[in-house]
Formats: C-alpha cells, structure tokens, sequence
C-alpha cells in the first residue's frame, strides 16, 4: 500500500512471511506505469533464481539479468542484477536510471557484512534521489534507526513494515550426549551441573595429589 | 547405550541424533566445516538408507542426465556422495562444483535427500526449507577467530525448518558438547544483532567521487555514512545523559550545609584524621613536612566540631563520587567516538594523498590511470600498475594468467598447489615496489599460490589434471577462474579504446572461460 503511494518501504521479516510477495507486487505494479524496476540481490544463485522466477510471472521479454557472469536482456524493464553491479551504476550510468522508479534490496541486512557492507550503503547513499527503495530484510531491531538514517541521507520518508510472526514457529531443543531432548532450561540446568562435577573432580585431584 | 561408553565422544552421533529425530525429516544437519560434512555423511551411510528401489531409481535418473551434461561430475573425489546420494544421504558445501551443487539441490527439492550435511553456505542461497535443522555445533572459525554464531547467523540457518503446509512447527536441534558445555550458546529471536554501518573507503570509491560527485556530495558521503550517522547519535545519546547527571551533581551539592570543606565539618575532620594517620607511618614520619603539617592538622581539629547528624551529608559524599565515575565514563566514550567521527574524512585524505602520490590524480583531476582504476573493483592499485607498467603485456600470456589468478587471493592454511615453472618474480618485485612506496599491504593483495592453476587452465589442461596438481576442491578452482575472467572483463571495460590491452584481456578470457568453468544458460 505504501509503495503504491509512493513512499520507500523497509521490511524486516523472517523468511517465509511473504516479503517475496511485497516485491512481486511491487514489481507488477511498477510494469502497468511502464517504469522500470531494478532488483539486487547479495548471490548470484539469488539473482538467477529471481530473474527465472520474474520471467516466468511476467514473461522472458520483460526481465533481464546482470551478474559478473552473465548479461541477459540488458534492456528490460525489470532489471535483476547484484548489488554490486548496481552500485557501479549509481556512479557511472545514472541516466540508465532514469526510466527506473523503485529499486529493490533484497537481504539488506547486508549493510552489516564486514566484506561488503559498504556496497550496500553506497547504493543508498547513492541511487539516483527519484528512486523509491524498497528494502527486504531478516528481523532486525534497529530497523526504525535504519530508516531515520535512509530519511537523513536521501530526503525521503522510509515507512517501515515488521513482521515477527514467522509461517511456521521454530521451536528449539538441545541434545545432550545420552540422547535425551531438552528445552532451553534443562540444558542450561544440565550445563551447569557439568560445570559443578567438572569442579568436583578438579578438587578430587587436587587432594589425591 | 552404556554410560561408561558414551563418555568416550563427548558428542552425540549423527546416527543417533537421527534416530531420535526421524519423525522430522527431511532435515538439514548444519556443521561448521567442510570435512565434517562428508565424514558425518560417511558415518550415517554405514547404517542407513532411507531410500525404496523406486526413489533410487528416479535418483539414478536425474544423476544421469546431470553426469550427461557434466561428464566428469563426481569425479574421483566424490564418488562417496555418489553412494550416498543413492541412500537418501548428500553433503553441500562450498568446495563442490556448481554443477555437484546443483544436482545435490535437485535431489533434494525432488525430496530424495533426507538427511543434507551441510555448512552455512546452504542457508545464504536460495530458500530451502525442511523439517527440521540440526545443529553439529554452534561453533564457527570467522577468518579470525572461532566463536558462536551470532542470533542472526542462527536464525538464519534455524529458520529453514518448518516447510509451509507440511510442518506445525519447524524443529530444531543442537547439540551439546560435553567437553565446553560453557561455550553451549542460547539463540532468541528478539535479541538480534543490530545492523551497524560497515562503509570502507576504498581507492575506487574515491575516484569515482572525484569523477562523479561534487564536493557536496563527497560531503554528505563521509558525514552521513551510516556508522557516522550511529555514531553522531550514539554522542548525542551521551551528551543528553552527561548533562543529566551535571544537574543530578548540582542537586546533591545542594544537600550540605554552609560548614562543608571547613575543619568545623565532620566529614572534613575524618578525612583530616585520615591524613594524619598516613603522616604518622613509619616512612613519612620524620620528613619536616609531615611534622609541620601534622602541626597544622593539630591546630585545625581544635576548631569546634558542628552538632548534627553526618551520616546523611556521608551518603551524599558517596552518591557525588558515583556521579562523577559515571560521568568520566562518558567522557571517556565521548573521546573515543569523537576520534571515529573524523575517521572517515582522515581515511579519505589518506587515500587521496596515496592516490596523488601514485599519479592515479592531480588535485580533483583523474589522470589515466585513475581513470582506468575507476572501473577496477577489486585490487584496483595493483591492476592499474600491473597494466601500466607494462608488466601484464611484457610476460607471456601464460605466466600473465598466472599473475592475475593471484590478484585479491588469500590462501587458506593448508591449500597446495604443486609450483609449475613459471617465475612470476617480476609481479613479486612490483608488489615490494608499491609496498615500499607506502601502498598499505591491504591494497596489494596477491599471492603467487594458485598462478600454476590459471597457467595449465590458460594452456588447455583438463579440470581434472587441475585436481591433480593441488589440493584445491572443485568450487574454490572454479571461483578463483571466475574471479579471474570477472577481472578480465573489467581490464577490458577500463582499457576503453586501447586495442592493445582490449585485445589482450579479451584473448586471456577466451581461454579461460570454457568448459567447467564455463557459466551454461539458465
């Protein structure tokens, strides 16, 4: 709803909640207006899944896909590429962003990556200030802070949707040597009692010495 | 299973946890470790087999359409994942080659894998999700040190179980480790790492500042980054609190009455005591000093002593001393992110001045070289010198492949490769040049490790005979030959109209990129 009125959206949710979705919306969307869309994303498995599942929802002509491996249909209007690739644009081939009107960071949660972080935040900083960015994250709790952030260096107000409920809950158990199943108090109350017998038997020693 | 037994591993087997868990397969058994995902493999293929003749059939099948596409798939190193393949048992992990990986996450979304030894890397790609995950340990070596995985590392991974209409809850289970049951980690969904600014500043990015961007926009960029903007908060954040506690010390000052400081005050007269007893030890008591001061003290404990209750005015006194510890403390980390604030701008400056230093520019002007490095993303320095030298066009083409194999390439501990006879001694002469002339070690990454790789490749050898001549798996093989024809292609776009060196990269790529290490359509 939001993207539809033409703000830049953050979400940060678990997988599975429906982000893919958002962006396919979006992307959809953004076809009837005869705009393009460009799609990052961090892996070039990512992208080329992307661009078949793009192709496959609004035909091969539509969607093209840039790596450093491969150059398909540089052309179309939904553009799938990574983020490094289209942090290069931002600086070299601006007027090839004209026509664009959102762009999409997947996994941006990325920002953090000690490697390549700055990619990501260059391409923030960066893309043409026309572009509408809609940006798909794992849960991350700063994410308002993020968002105040994206306001402050491109002048343009950042809705923010969360989502913490995943599709199907996780429930998470501990396996101890014997093959017993324990919730996450047990195991700390077994951590424990191996730390005290781990003692007991240093004082042991001590004594027999 | 018998106790005394059991304590021999400090660890649960794989056999077992898969027992226990079986109700929630498929899983994905996560391990840290490429090794380990093949022996625990091994391990559970010596007592299961989850597969009936007909999923090994439809097994075979899709093994032999991709071995047709991919003759030497398995090669010899992976014969064991062909048998384990046929069990309903895989490993996955970065050493495989693509074409192996593929046909592992073939299997498995055909649901003929039950049990995927995997690491990390599984779970950054494409979303497969199973029953349940299973973690071998929580331990990762993160190319510096071993530690736990962070929640959103877990999250990251844990959160593949539970496939959307099949599973009410995605299961997970980790294992403890007897020997460090204190480096056991406990994972919360609510308690995630916030994400921090990581921007760097690299001789590329500055060049293409200068080409691109005005001196606003630089601006903008070096005090807007997101680890400034945190950082710029962080200190307001600490600021706002100084000034609350200078208000809370200003309110407690008020508390004493108009005798504090003087010798009429109790608080005065203990700490005067005080003094005096240290005047009074062994060691000070003969200096004059201590006797005149001592005198001094005498005469001001005879000024009359004020009645009233102290003790309230004594819990003052220990409230302002925490006051002021708290507030050195944020000044201390004031200090501390006040220096970090400017390290952006001071980065910058640094990397200009080498940048001048080297001729890559002339004030804000790119001369050739700068401008060449602006379209070069990895090494950048080293490359342009590499061309502008004339070094690259000089050598051989093979030994040139071999050179540029090693660009940006950190070898890992125990990585082999057999040394071929190509000298490679002029590159290793041009990287001390540039190390001498103050370029940071960081900026001439290269090593001479996988150049006889690139060379045989260059030459027309098999990807098997790569396999023979060193230790490297598959998958790393096959990036380090991506990663060098990605250079390429960038040596290519930075020459522009120079058909020399165009011509030239454009021959090194077409050699290497065929075969194995060619990318097939999608």
């Amino acid at each position: 709803m939001a993207l539809k009125s033409g703000s830049s959206v953050i979400v940060a949710a678990p997988t599975g909640t429906g982000k893919t979705l958002i962006a396919e919306k979006l992307v959809a969307d953004v076809l009837t207006k005869e705009k393009g869309v460009i799609y990052t994303s961090p892996i070039k498995a990512l992208s080329n899944q992307k661009y078949r599942d793009f192709g496959a929802l609004f035909g091969r002509d539509k969607v093209g896909l840039i790596t450093g491996d491969l150059s398909i249909n540089e052309g179309a209007l939904v553009l799938v590429m990574t983020t490094e690739i289209f942090r290069n644009w931002c600086f070299t081939q601006p007027g090839e962003l004209q026509d664009v009107s959102h762009v999409v960071f997947d996994e941006m949660h990325y920002l953090d990556d000690l490697a390549r972080g700055t990619v990501w935040e260059e391409s923030v900083i960066f893309a043409p200030l026309h572009l509408k960015l809609l940006g798909l994250s794992a849960t991350i709790p700063n994410i308002y802070e993020i968002a105040a952030w994206i306001k402050e260096v491109r002048h343009d107000e950042v809705k923010v949707i969360i989502e913490k409920k995943r599709a199907v809950p996780l429930k998470t158990n501990w396996i101890n040597q014997q093959g017993n199943i324990l919730t996450a108090a047990e195991a700390q109350a077994e951590i424990k009692a191996q730390q005290e017998e781990r003692k007991e038997r240093y004082r042991e020693g001590k004594k027999n010495e | 299973m018998n106790k005394a037994l059991a304590s021999l591993e400090p660890q649960i087997s794989c056999t077992e946890v898969i027992e226990i868990i079986q109700e929630h397969l498929p899983a994905l058994y996560f391990t840290f470790g490429r090794r380990r995902t093949e022996t625990l493999a091994d391990e559970l293929s010596r007592q299961w087999d989850f597969l009936n003749m007909e999923e090994k059939k439809q097994v075979r099948q899709l093994i032999c359409q991709a071995e047709e596409k991919n003759p030497g798939l398995f090669y010899l190193r992976r014969e064991n994942l062909r048998r384990f393949l046929y069990q309903g048992i895989g490993y996955h992990h970065a050493g495989l080659s693509p074409a192996l990986k593929d046909l592992v996450e073939r299997l498995y979304e055909s649901r003929l894998i039950y049990v995927l030894f995997c690491t990390e890397t599984f779970a950054v790609g494409v979303n497969f999700p199973a029953a349940s995950t299973v973690f071998d340990s929580c331990r990762k070596w993160d190319g510096r040190v071993f530690r736990n995985l962070h929640n959103r590392e877990f999250f990251q991974m844990a959160g593949r179980s539970g496939r959307r209409g099949y599973d009410e809850t995605g299961q997970v289970f980790v294992c403890l480790d007897q020997r460090f049951p204190e480096q056991t980690a406990f994972y919360e969904e609510d308690k995630m790492e916030p994400v921090q600014g990581r921007l760097m500043i690299t001789p590329n990015t500055v060049l293409n500042l200068l080409h691109w961007k005005n001196g606003a926009e630089i601006k903008t960029f070096l005090e807007k980054n997101l680890a400034t903007y945190q950082n710029n908060k962080e200190m307001r954040h600490i600021k706002q609190e100084i000034f609350k506690l200078e208000a809370e010390l200003v309110k407690q000052e008020g508390v004493f009455c108009a005798v504090r400081r003087t010798p009429a005050c109790q608080l005065e007269r203990l700490k005067l005591r005080q003094e005096l007893n240290y005047l009074s030890r062994r060691k000070n008591r003969h200096s004059l000093m201590a006797k005149e001061r001592k005198k001094e003290i005498f005469s001001l404990l005879k000024i009359e002593r004020q009645k009233c209750n102290d003790k309230k005015c004594r819990q003052n006194e220990k409230k302002i001393k925490k006051i002021n510890e708290k507030i050195s403390f944020f000044n201390r980390q004031a200090n501390y992110l006040s220096k970090n604030s400017r390290e952006y701008e001071q980065e910058f400056a640094q990397v200009l001045e080498l940048l001048q230093r080297l001729g890559f520019i002339k004030g804000r002007e790119l001369l050739p070289r700068g401008l060449f490095a602006l379209n070069i993303h990895v090494q950048e320095i080293l490359v342009t010198e590499l061309i502008f030298s004339g070094l690259l066009l000089e050598v051989p083409s093979a030994e040139a492949a071999a050179i540029l194999a090693g660009i940006d390439y950190q070898p890992g501990r125990d990585e082999r490769v057999v040394k071929g006879n190509i000298p490679l001694k002029q590159m290793t002469t041009l990287k001390n040049h540039l190390l001498n002339y103050g370029v940071p070690e960081h900026f001439c990454l290269w090593s001479p490790l996988p150049g006889p790789l690139a060379c045989a490749w260059y030459e027309g050898a098999s990807f098997a005979a790569l396999l023979q001549l060193s230790n490297l798996q598959e998958g790393d093989i096959f990036s380090l030959l991506r990663r060098e024809i990605d250079l390429l292609r960038q040596i290519e776009r930075a020459a522009g109209n120079d058909p020399v060196v165009t011509q030239f990269a454009q021959n090194l790529r077409y050699k290497l990129d065929r075969d194995e290490v060619a990318i097939t359509g999608l």
